[in-house]
């Protein structure tokens, strides 16, 4: 089990280690940060594990990005999140890209 | 003529109307010599003259008079007009009775007829609609009311935890009453499987309830047969409904257990049988209406035939070919035939022959976390049995999820009380349990919709059960000795 990691390069966040519900202090400072330039985007490249209380915690910052008028998208996901974002329908309301570049091409 | 309105009954039984079916004409009652009591009555009454009205040697009534006015005796002229009066009398007064006679029994008719529609139309809405379909099993039902409708009925339910409840019973007496006997018993059936799974408590509560709400005159036979679609094992008990048969690959047997009918002694006790349907194998639960079905000849049909029909229809529908054999034998159909069938399917026999012992067995501490641990080896061993990686990261993901809910909602972090975890294979399947202490999902799960959590209407969490339901191809909940086990079976190749 490794901890979330969280590095942030202008509106990019790099994600490493596990994404579960205790990453909350890491996502959100690293959203926090990442937030200035009104887009986000999270990079599941590197992404280890992620379970449902690690969705929860997607939602949550879905939902802090819709209030502060921030635009949250996701890229580099495997195929096996990719679809678990389709299952929970995450993806209608994060917009998923294969990788960074494509993603802030899209911003 | 005097006329008197004093009605004066003549029993058929006073000597008094013999006699006057006899003479069939006027009779002078002062010269009489009779013993009658009704003889007396009249000729208190002052009645001289008694013109008996009588027709197909049956005496209708009588036309009694008193003496003349003129206080001269009644002349044969008199005597020979009133003859004449009673002999036309006395048909219009026979076909008037007959025909008002007629009129009660089509009114009576009539009554029953709409008692009869009633009693179907209960009975047919207290009738499941449809039966609940568990892979591997096939549960089937045919209920045929009898003319004179009698109290059959059936139920097959599914518990909360997954298992399979088969209830048949018949209700003495026909009709109306039957009918609301049912209605309350199936209510009352229903209300204790919510509370257990144990047939034998399940009959005695229903029975308990049933004791203060029925005639004492009425009472219910019921088999209630639970049953745990994974194992096959049945558990099953019996107030005095016809016992069912099992036809398998090894042959006939019965399942008996013993019990009184419900709704006659407070606290009777129900024995619990166990039992195992083996892959292949049709139990098939029939109303006495099968069993007492009587031949042309008088001969009642029989339990040993009825066994003997389901043995040789095992790989049809037994249903089908009892009814068509009792078709044939039966004069014609005395009561309510109800049959419910459930079969344990073939397939299921090849898997469960590959269930064998597991392949991977091992327990986890309730703690965050525990659940990465728990998938990863899933993963592996999933892998190594052949599923490709998608599947396989798709069975690791539902079971650490699966993990975590045992931890949290089942053990309740008690790091103290494990998480079980077991892989099997099975046929053309993956399968893993994963148990806890707890109690299983309590009432019915909201499903997560994300709408609804970005608009703060659901917590933003919630999300494990839902995606091992989308994760794998199917889910059971079931309890074991205590623990409560979700099995999540995932099939090697996709669809």
């Amino acid at each position: 089990m490794a901890d979330l990691t969280a590095e942030v390069d202008g509106g990019v966040v790099r994600l490493g280690g596990d994404l579960t519900g205790n990453s909350e202090p890491t996502l959100a400072s690293a959203f926090d940060d990442a937030s200035g330039s009104g887009t986000v985007v999270l990079d599941f490249t590197g992404l280890e594990y992620m379970n449902s209380t690690g969705i929860g915690l997607l939602v949550t910052t879905l939902v802090r990005a819709q209030r502060s008028e921030v635009t949250l998208m996701a890229a580099g996901l495997s195929d096996h999140y990719r679809e678990i974002f389709s299952l929970t329908r995450l993806d209608e309301a994060i917009p998923v890209h294969a990788t960074v570049e494509e993603a802030l091409a899209a911003a | 003529m005097a006329a008197s309105s004093t009605v004066i009954p003549i029993p058929p039984t006073d000597p008094f109307s013999a006699f006057l079916v006899s003479r069939a004409e006027p009779v002078d009652l002062p010269d009489l010599e009779l013993e009658s009591e009704v003889l007396d009555r009249l000729r208190a009454e002052g009645i001289v003259l008694v013109v008996p009205l009588v027709s197909e040697g049956r005496l209708l009534g009588t036309v009694n008079l008193g003496p003349r006015k003129s206080e001269q005796d009644y002349t044969n002229d008199d005597r020979s007009l009133l003859s004449t009066l009673a002999s036309q009398l006395a048909p219009a007064v026979r076909l008037a009775s007959l025909a008002k006679q007629q009129e009660d029994e089509a009114a009576e008719r009539e009554r029953i007829e709409q008692e009869l529609r009633v009693a179907r139309i209960i009975q047919q809405t207290l009738l499941p609609k449809n039966l609940p379909e568990v892979s591997g099993w096939e549960v089937s039902a045919h209920y045929q009311p009898a003319r004179e409708v009698g109290g059959d009925f059936y139920d097959v339910l599914e518990t909360g935890d997954g298992r399979l409840v088969i209830i048949e019973g018949d209700v003495t007496d026909k009709g109306v009453p039957a009918a609301l006997v049912m209605a309350t018993c199936r209510a009352a059936l229903r209300s204790a499987v919510e509370l257990t799974s144990d047939p034998g408590e399940i009959l005695s509560r229903t029975n308990n309830a049933l004791v203060d709400d029925i005639p004492p005159t009425m009472f219910v036979t019921c088999f209630v047969g639970v049953v745990e679609p994974s194992s096959g094992r049945i558990r099953f008990a019996n107030a005095g409904h016809p016992v069912p048969a099992v036809a398998g690959p090894g042959g006939a047997s019965e399942l008996r257990a013993s019990g009184m009918p419900l709704g006659l002694i407070k606290d009777s006790p129900y024995e619990v049988v166990e039992a195992e349907l083996v892959p292949d194998s049709v139990m098939v639960v029939a109303s006495d209406g099968v069993a007492e079905a009587h031949g042309h000849d008088g001969s009642m049909y029989g339990f040993d035939r009825v066994l003997e029909t389901v043995t040789a229809g095992r790989d049809g529908d037994p249903i089908d070919a009892l009814l068509e054999d009792i078709d044939g034998f039966a004069a014609f159909q005395e009561d309510d035939i109800t049959v419910v069938s459930l079969r344990r399917l073939a397939s299921a026999a090849q898997s469960a022959e590959a269930f064998g012992s597991p392949l991977l067995e091992f327990e986890v501490p309730s703690q965050e976390g525990a659940e990465r641990a728990a998938m990863e080896k899933v993963v592996a061993a999933a892998g190594e049995l052949g599923l490709d990686e998608p599947r396989a990261a798709k069975l690791g993901t539902a079971v650490a999820e699966a993990v975590m809910n045992a931890a949290e909602h089942g053990n309740g972090f008690d790091s103290g009380i494990p998480v079980g975890i077991v892989l099997h294979e099975r046929g053309d399947s993956v399968v893993v349990e994963v148990s806890d202490d707890g109690g299983g999902l309590d009432g019915d799960l909201v499903a997560p919709d994300l709408e609804a959590k970005l608009d703060g209407a659901q917590s933003p969490r919630g999300w494990g059960r839902f995606l091992i339901e989308k994760l794998v191809d199917e889910t059971t909940d079931r309890r074991e000795n205590g623990r409560h086990i979700l099995e999540m079976r995932m099939r090697k190749v996709g669809p």
